[in-house]
């Protein structure tokens, strides 16, 4: 019996008249559970010693206008030890928009539930903070409802607001006095903006604490987080991530484009990972149409999302370095960072932006020279990662900086969703691409670097993310010279319902120009269904989830991006540690805030 | 036409004191295009190359920065408080400026029968009025830091006071060692006794213990909490923009220059040569010069302390081995009957 | 010449006085008293004792108050607004500088201080150095307060220890 089987089974036995229907596709499996069943459910996933579902990875929602019940809320588990992923369905009729919060099992729910309140307006009982997360406070609908229009909404900076404003439709201006979430006494609440009332503790007299606005704009935010930050002295009482920032919709907008339209869209939200952004959209939309993906694009992608892999650290250490004081190592790994883009600017013609992968393979097919250039870049790498060591890894100053800072175990790891360099330095051995290998990752032989501290901090993350940088140089290694083999070999699928056919075969095939003419006009045409496909981003576990119901646009793409849910442990790693401390701790979390508020 | 002698040391003191500030200026702003060569050099990047460059040099490049000070806004926060606000980046550095009154430069020279000391003033309590003077330059930084009205700027300034209280124990308790040597407070003294021998070789740990407190003293990394950019912004200065930005910048290297001619003058023989070799004023600039690498040196090497730490190590390491190195230096003294 | 740096020190150091008492903003009030400690040491060195005037900048100014104003600024008291809460003080402080004035005014006036010049002339001071003057005087005469001097410094230290670890 295989483990999604007994689980199956398991939830029959012991939820025998309450589990509703039950959905495959594409080997995924989703259960439909009525509300009033769904936190025993969770407890049972999660205790159930046959089960131990240990991660709450995802909560998202789809809706389904007109259709009733409206809405679908969705929750999906993993067990890391036994390798399996359950989605559990929750559907709710418009109306009656509530579902109990599962912060108490999963402690990790809490932004999950709280965007799912933001963007659909559905209520979690028994959430310790049900408030807006990516949207703005004064805003008054939910918009990834379907009656939502794209568009229009108020701009908040501008010169001329009063000028523009009432060309916009249904603009509502923000309403006064406006609410910032801080916290006090370190329990997080809404706290009124205004500046000169002395009876507020934002003045700071009156409270024994002192709340302090870090960022939106701070040199060591990494992007445009604020974190209302709560000190006594220096040392931090409550450290809360406030986002949503640089939300930009992605989502929203990926449900207006045909499939391929929406893949640079993506490149913005992770851009210190656009490989891997365009990678697991990619790959969810050959899951849902079972596209086949030559060998020689998966070469590609593997070494390029490797080499990206690469970059993303090296920002990763190099900024956390920089943030501690180090600012040389900072320079330094943008010098070899830059030669990496080098490399991307002549594969995909963007640096940052690349946009490369396509459904069933690649855009276009690699330049002159580029497994050389990848070549000198891996000889140049190692002696560089080793300069780096020497100016860290001795330096007492470095390792007192570090070492036993935001210190947190494999149990708060995984209750808090973290994944990717986070969880591995908790001492938790999991990584996709040896649990669920894609790409074909389980023909490689490269090794996962896992801590064997009882506890992880900010020293051990580096270490991992400095020895990824190593295995990933192995990857590419040993995938060069498959690579050079396929050498003239297709680099896209030859599903012509997929990929456009070759412009040599337009001018002789005439089915092959009503292919090209159907894909650039209408665009890809999948089946109806629900499909995740995760991969290993340099942040963690970063997967798409696309819900199609059968037209030429998504009906709802759905991003589990890691940063955002390493991003809420924050003030669970920074709590009685110090102002210094905690821009280590951000950087040690390598978020990326457009990953985290897409 | 003959002069009053009275009017006579007023006018050579003003002199002096105008050469003395038009020379640290002029320094400070070089400083800086110095610094941002020497750091780009070690972290691998070009630095400044675009105004007046020849040679590979932007020679121009202070006197476009001090352009672009001046020409910026300066801006008010809406409820600063208007005199600190003002009055903090006055304060950081006429205190530091004030320090070289003290400082010998040269040994003397006489021209036409009267006799110049390159010195502003010889008191014989020069040393401590050169720590007096130090401890007077945190109220530039904690009332930029208060009248900025900024959380930022408070924290900044609350670090740096208890920062430089506490290094400024170990930087005083250091320099006690070669008091007990030379047996003088007068700097001119001291300096005069080192035409051989410096205090260095005297006192090695006073040596070191001097040089790190110092660092601590003018802000510098490791020890740049007061204003960690990645923490606190800019700390006290967050808040400031244009010409009173520029003073504290100022203040900063002006800082930076003093800590290193005093340790130049105290422990390697101010503008005395090795071992007797040629004095004059070359050695005390090449010294200062060689102290302001090391530090540039340290910034681009060294993460930075954190502030509990800083404080640790201030008060548990510096200051009883500070204590300990009096101590030991006492009981040479005593037998071999000094 | 000597007059006139006098008087200039003497002049700043009654209006810096009179702004410590005057003003209502504690830090402005606090930044005058500064400003008094620092011609107070001008007019020690014009006492030819350096010694002492550093002694009071680096001690006064430099670390007590730079203290006074850290916990004034931390606490960061309103600005006083006028009718105080201790009303009954203005009579009380007006009695006092009454009785204070009289005072003065009989000693100058009686000239009951001794105008005899002590052992100390700045020529001596000049000669054998004003700090060994100090030093010599603070180990031998005075060994016993200034050794309990330091007794109390230490009890101090050892219970703003005990307070603080109290957290």
């Amino acid at each position: 019996m295989t483990p999604i089987e007994t689980t199956i089974t398991k939830l029959r036995e012991r939820f025998a008249g309450a589990i509703g229907d039950i959905y495959e596709f594409r080997g995924e499996t989703t259960v439909t559970i009525p509300r009033a069943a769904l936190l025993d459910l969770a407890r049972f996933l999660r205790t159930d010693p046959a089960l131990r579902f240990d991660m709450l990875t995802d909560v998202t929602a789809l809706d389904w206008l007109p259709r009733e019940p409206r809405f679908d809320v969705l929750y999906a588990f993993l067990s890391l030890s036994h390798k399996t992923r359950v989605r559990v369905r929750v559907q709710l009729a418009s109306g009656d928009l509530h579902v109990p919060s599962l912060t108490a099992v999963y402690p990790g729910a809490n932004f999950y539930e709280r965007e799912v309140y933001d963007l659909f307006g559905i209520t979690f009982s028994g959430h310790p903070f049900l408030h807006r997360l990516l949207s703005p406070d004064y805003e008054t609908s939910h918009p990834l409802r379907k009656d939502h229009p794209l568009g229009y909404e108020p701009v908040e900076f501008t010169h001329t607001y009063d000028e523009i404003q009432p060309d916009k439709p249904g603009a509502v201006p923000p309403p006064k006095p406006r609410r910032l979430i801080g916290s006090i006494g370190g329990t997080p609440q809404e706290i009124p903006l205004t500046l000169s009332d002395p009876a507020t503790p934002w003045s700071g007299t009156q409270a024994e604490t002192l709340l302090i606005n870090m960022g939106p704009h701070h040199p060591s935010t990494h992007g445009v987080l604020r974190v209302a930050l709560e000190v006594d002295g220096e040392k931090i009482v409550n450290a809360m991530p406030d986002i949503g920032y640089l939300h930009t919709g992605i989502e929203k907008t990926a449900e207006y484009k045909t499939y391929l339209k929406a893949v640079p869209l993506f490149d913005r939200m992770d851009y210190l990972g656009t490989f891997f952004n365009n990678l697991a959209y990619v790959m969810a939309v050959e899951k849902l149409m079972d596209v086949d993906v030559p060998e020689r694009a998966q070469l590609v992608r593997v070494i390029l999302s490797e080499l990206q892999r690469i970059t993303s650290h090296l920002i990763a250490v190099g900024s956390q370095a920089m943030d501690i004081g180090a600012v040389t190592v900072m320079t330094y790994a943008f010098r070899e960072r830059e030669t990496a883009l080098d490399i991307f600017e002549a594969v995909a013609g963007a640096r940052m932006m690349t946009s490369y992968f396509r459904f069933g393979g690649l855009a276009l097919d690699l330049p002159a020279g580029f497994s050389d250039s990848v070549r000198a870049f891996l000889k140049m790498l190692p002696p560089r990662l080793k300069e780096y060591e020497d100016l860290l890894n001795k330096n007492p100053i470095w390792l007192e900086r570090t070492r036993g800072i935001a210190e947190y175990t494999a149990e708060d790891a995984l209750a808090y969703s973290v994944t990717g360099p986070m969880l591995r330095a908790a001492g938790v051995n999991w990584d996709l691409r040896k649990a669920f290998p894609y790409l074909g990752y389980e023909q490689y032989d490269f090794e996962v670097p896992v801590s064997t501290r009882s506890k992880a901090d900010v020293l051990e993350c580096y270490y991992i993310r400095m020895e990824e940088m190593r295995q990933s140089i192995r990857i590419i290694e040993q995938a060069l010279p498959k690579l050079e083999k396929t050498n003239g070999q297709p680099y896209v699928t030859r599903n012509r319902k997929v990929a456009p056919p070759p412009k040599a075969e337009l001018a002789t095939s005439m089915e092959s120009l009503i292919h090209h003419f159907k894909l650039w006009t209408e665009g890809i045409k999948p089946p109806v269904g629900l499909v995740y496909a995760p991969i290993e981003s340099p942040r963690g576990e970063l997967g798409f989830l696309i819900s199609s119901d059968g037209s030429r646009n998504p009906h709802r793409v759905r991003v589990r991006t890691p940063s955002f849910a390493n991003l809420q442990t924050l003030p669970l790693l920074s709590k009685n540690y110090y102002i210094a401390d905690l821009v280590g701790i951000i950087a040690m979390t390598d978020i990326i805030l457009g990953d985290v508020d897409r | 036409m003959t002069l009053e002698p009275w009017l006579i040391t007023v006018i050579e003191a003003l002199i002096k004191v105008l050469v003395v500030i038009v020379v640290l200026l002029t320094g400070f702003a070089y400083l800086t295009l110095v610094e941002r060569y020497v750091v780009a050099k070690i972290q691998s990047r070009v630095g400044p190359n675009r105004v007046g460059a020849a040679g590979g040099i932007a020679w121009l490049q202070p006197i476009a920065d001090a352009v672009k000070m001046i020409m910026k806004e300066d801006f008010w926060p809406a409820q600063a408080d208007k005199v600190t606000y003002t009055l903090a980046p006055g304060i950081a550095v006429a205190t530091a400026l004030l320090a070289w009154a003290v400082i010998p430069l040269n040994p003397a020279i006489t021209v036409f029968g009267y006799t110049i000391n390159f010195y502003i003033a010889d008191v014989n309590v020069a040393l401590l009025f050169l720590l007096a003077v130090g401890s007077l330059g945190i109220y530039g930084i904690v009332l930029g830091g208060w009248g900025s009205n900024n959380k930022y700027s408070m924290l900044g300034a609350l670090r740096s006071t208890a920062q430089m209280i506490s290094y400024e124990i170990s930087l005083g308790l250091a320099l006690v060692g070669v008091l007990m040597i030379s047996g003088s407070l007068s700097l001119v003294k001291i300096v005069e006794q080192q035409s051989f021998w410096w205090f260095v070789f005297f006192q090695p740990v006073g040596f070191v213990i001097y040089f790190i407190a110092a660092v601590a003293e003018v802000n510098r990394l490791p020890f740049d909490l007061p204003e960690a950019e990645t923490e606190l912004v800019a700390g006290y200065q967050t808040e400031y923009s244009s010409l009173k930005f520029a003073l504290f910048y100022m203040a900063e290297y002006i800082n930076m220059i003093t800590v290193s001619a005093i340790a130049s003058t105290m422990f390697l023989g101010g503008y005395q040569g090795p071992f007797g070799i040629l004095p004059g004023a070359h050695w005390l600039i090449l010294k200062i010069l060689f102290f302001i690498f090391v530090m540039m040196w340290m910034r681009g090497t060294l993460p930075r302390f954190r502030y509990d730490q800083l404080m640790r190590f201030g008060w548990k390491v510096l200051l009883p081995l500070a204590l300990a190195n009096i101590f030991v230096t006492a009981v040479v003294l005593v037998l071999i009957g000094k | 010449m000597e007059i006139i740096v006098f008087y200039l020190f003497a002049a700043i150091a009654v209006i810096a006085a009179l702004g410590v008492v005057g003003l209502r903003n504690p830090v402005y009030a606090a930044l005058c008293l500064a400003v008094v400690f620092v011609s107070f040491a001008g007019l020690y060195v014009l006492l030819s004792a350096p010694f002492i005037a550093v002694a009071q900048v680096m001690i006064y100014a430099g670390a007590i108050l730079i203290l006074f104003v850290f916990v004034i600024m931390l606490l960061s008291p309103p600005v006083d607004q006028g009718e105080g809460a201790l009303k009954w003080q203005k009579p009380l402080a007006l009695g006092f500088v009454g009785a204070l004035a009289v005072q003065l005014v009989l000693v100058l006036a009686l000239a009951v201080l001794p105008s005899a010049r002590g052992s100390l002339t700045p020529e001596v001071i000049a000669q054998r150095g004003d700090v060994q003057v100090v030093g010599a005087a603070l180990f031998s005469d005075y060994l016993l307060p200034f050794e309990m001097t330091s007794l109390l410094l230490l009890v101090a230290i050892v219970g703003v220890i005990v307070l603080a670890k109290k957290r």
